[in-house]
């Protein structure tokens, strides 16, 4: 019978490194839990159909230069995009309106046939001013609103949307707080009913393919 | 304290980038495992030889440190997980420092008896190539190393496998060893570590090389032109830098890989032409350092053996 063939212990600490390396590298990482499931997309689109299609409700806004803003008023006129965020958000509220700014200056429509509304979820930080200097970096034709922390609550939940939560620190202390808000980017036709709901994820190249047909109303 | 350890750099989708330092453990011991084995093999082999490879040994020590602490700046805090999941541009940086920098360093650093030793190869030239060896020659091979260094350039920059395997730890170690690896073989052929590996003559390593500087505007060029953003993690990563769009950092990502990869292999082709130049004057003198020597010595595996004075 041969001898059997033996690593060195050299060669067993290379191999014992490498698969305590390989062991650690877990594909469950904390960082792939934040991969949203894929939605299911409304045909033809490429955000999620609204069941319902709930009308907007009614709400006193003040807009980035201080006047009250009737948005049911404006969202009757043309398709609305409402998304609700806040200025201080450190993630995906820049990323949605970065991505929406982009898509509308390639072209595939005009600013001015579209309304994008940023409505804050933070008041209390994000003043008229501070709303209006933070959607001048992505796009000066987009419209920030504002509201009492509680007409905001409340127009939220009346369409059928989680309430915000403001996750400030519970000794009382002031200083930097995260908002909890919903994720999705809200579409209204020309009635003011929500159709289209384009969630978190949503990308420039299916902005661009979307845009044109929400200007057209072609409702599925 | 616990959640902000990770193993290997991965990407985020939609987690704020901020400038506190996170420990990347994997890199610890993958550094401290790549550096352990080489210092625990070059005193073996010190031992063994009773010093007689020392003086050209610190020459690839220091090489192969350097190669090291590249990889290690470039896999670390911030670098590592900024490239995998928040800037094209600085994963591209990335991919740069280990082809060009990490890459050929550690080849060099490594000594011709330990390549040896490595692929298996027996002292003695009549024994038959071994099973290492044979596939070694087969992989490092110029158009084989030419060829997958290439293909594995355009798979890396495919959306698809960007997108699937960068956002965990595993996938992002296997696209960067994958891309180590494919930079080692790809240097091979050029730099000839070994009489034993296939090499290329000095007219060949310039049409090598040119066909390297040539290949990559491919996917350079789907970076630089695309309209939007052809990577889904980069493209929702939160902003590092608010000026710094998700296009505008893909421009620059393939821009990067053109410009600096291009330059880079243009600075080593004109070398190695004037070089080529020099030595084809019939009347210049050839000139050998003294560390040239000791280095071709030992690429050649002609150095007297110590041998252990007899028992009295």
């Amino acid at each position: 019978m041969p001898p059997r063939r033996t690593l060195s212990a050299g060669r067993r600490c290379v191999v014992a490194g490498l698969i305590l390396l390989l062991a650690a590298c877990s594909p469950t990482s904390t960082t792939a839990s934040l991969q949203a499931a894929e939605p299911e997309y409304a045909p033809g689109w490429n955000g999620v159909a609204v069941e319902g299609t709930p009308e907007m409700p009614a709400a006193e806004f003040t807009d980035a230069e201080g006047r009250p803003f009737d948005l049911r008023a404006a969202a009757m006129d043309k398709p609305t995009l409402v998304y609700f965020g806040y200025t201080h958000c450190p993630d995906i509220c820049p990323v949605h309106m970065a991505n929406i700014a982009s898509a509308l200056d390639s072209g595939s429509v005009r600013p001015s046939q579209i309304n994008v509304v940023f409505v804050t979820t933070d008041p209390d930080r994000d003043t008229p001013q501070v709303l209006g200097d933070y959607l001048d970096n992505f796009d000066a034709s987009f419209i920030g609103l504002t509201a009492p922390q509680e007409e905001i609550n409340r127009f939220v939940v009346d369409l059928g949307l989680p309430e915000p939560v403001l996750e400030k620190p519970s000794d009382g202390a002031t200083g930097d707080y995260t908002v909890g808000h919903p994720g999705q980017v809200l579409v209204f036709d020309a009635q003011a009913r929500a159709r289209i709901a384009y969630p978190w994820g949503t990308r420039q190249s299916q902005w661009v393919e979307d845009l044109p047909k929400l200007v057209r109303g072609d409702w599925a | 304290m616990l959640q902000t350890i990770s193993w290997w750099c991965s990407g985020t989708i939609g987690r704020a980038w901020d400038w506190t330092y996170r420990p990347l453990v994997g890199v610890y011991v993958l550094i401290a495992v790549l550096g352990g084995t080489y210092a625990w093999s070059l005193r073996r082999h010190a031992a063994a030889t009773g010093g007689a490879h020392v003086p050209s040994t610190h020459h690839y020590a220091l090489r192969f440190g350097a190669g090291l602490a590249l990889l290690a700046v470039s896999s670390d805090w911030p670098l590592g997980p900024l490239g995998a999941g928040y800037l094209a541009s600085v994963g591209a940086l990335r991919m740069l420092i280990f082809t060009f920098g990490v890459a050929p360093l550690l080849l060099s650093g490594t000594p011709p008896w330990l390549l040896r030793r490595l692929l298996r190869i027996d002292p003695d030239p009549a024994v038959a190539p071994g099973r290492v060896l044979r596939a070694a020659r087969a992989t490092t091979l110029p158009w084989v190393a030419f060829l997958q260094f290439n293909l594995l350039l355009v798979v890396t920059q495919l959306p698809v496998v960007v997108d699937a395997l960068k956002v965990t730890q595993a996938g992002s170690f296997t696209l960067d060893m994958a891309w180590l690896t494919a930079s080692i073989i790809m240097w091979v052929p050029l730099m000839r570590p070994l009489p034993e590996l296939p090499g290329l003559g000095d007219p060949a390593r310039l049409l090598y090389l040119f066909g390297l500087s040539v290949l990559p505007t491919v996917p350079a060029s789907f970076l630089t032109f695309s309209r939007f953003p052809l990577y889904e993690l980069y493209e929702l990563a939160p902003r590092v830098f608010s000026s710094l769009d998700a296009v505008v950092d893909q421009q620059m990502a393939g821009l990067g890989l053109k410009i600096i990869g291009g330059l880079i292999i243009w600075g080593i082709m004109t070398v190695l032409f004037f070089r080529w130049a020099n030595g084809e004057q019939p009347d210049k003198v050839q000139t050998v350092t003294w560390s040239q020597f000791e280095r071709d010595l030992d690429r050649y595996d002609l150095r007297q053996r110590k041998t252990p004075p007899p028992p009295s």
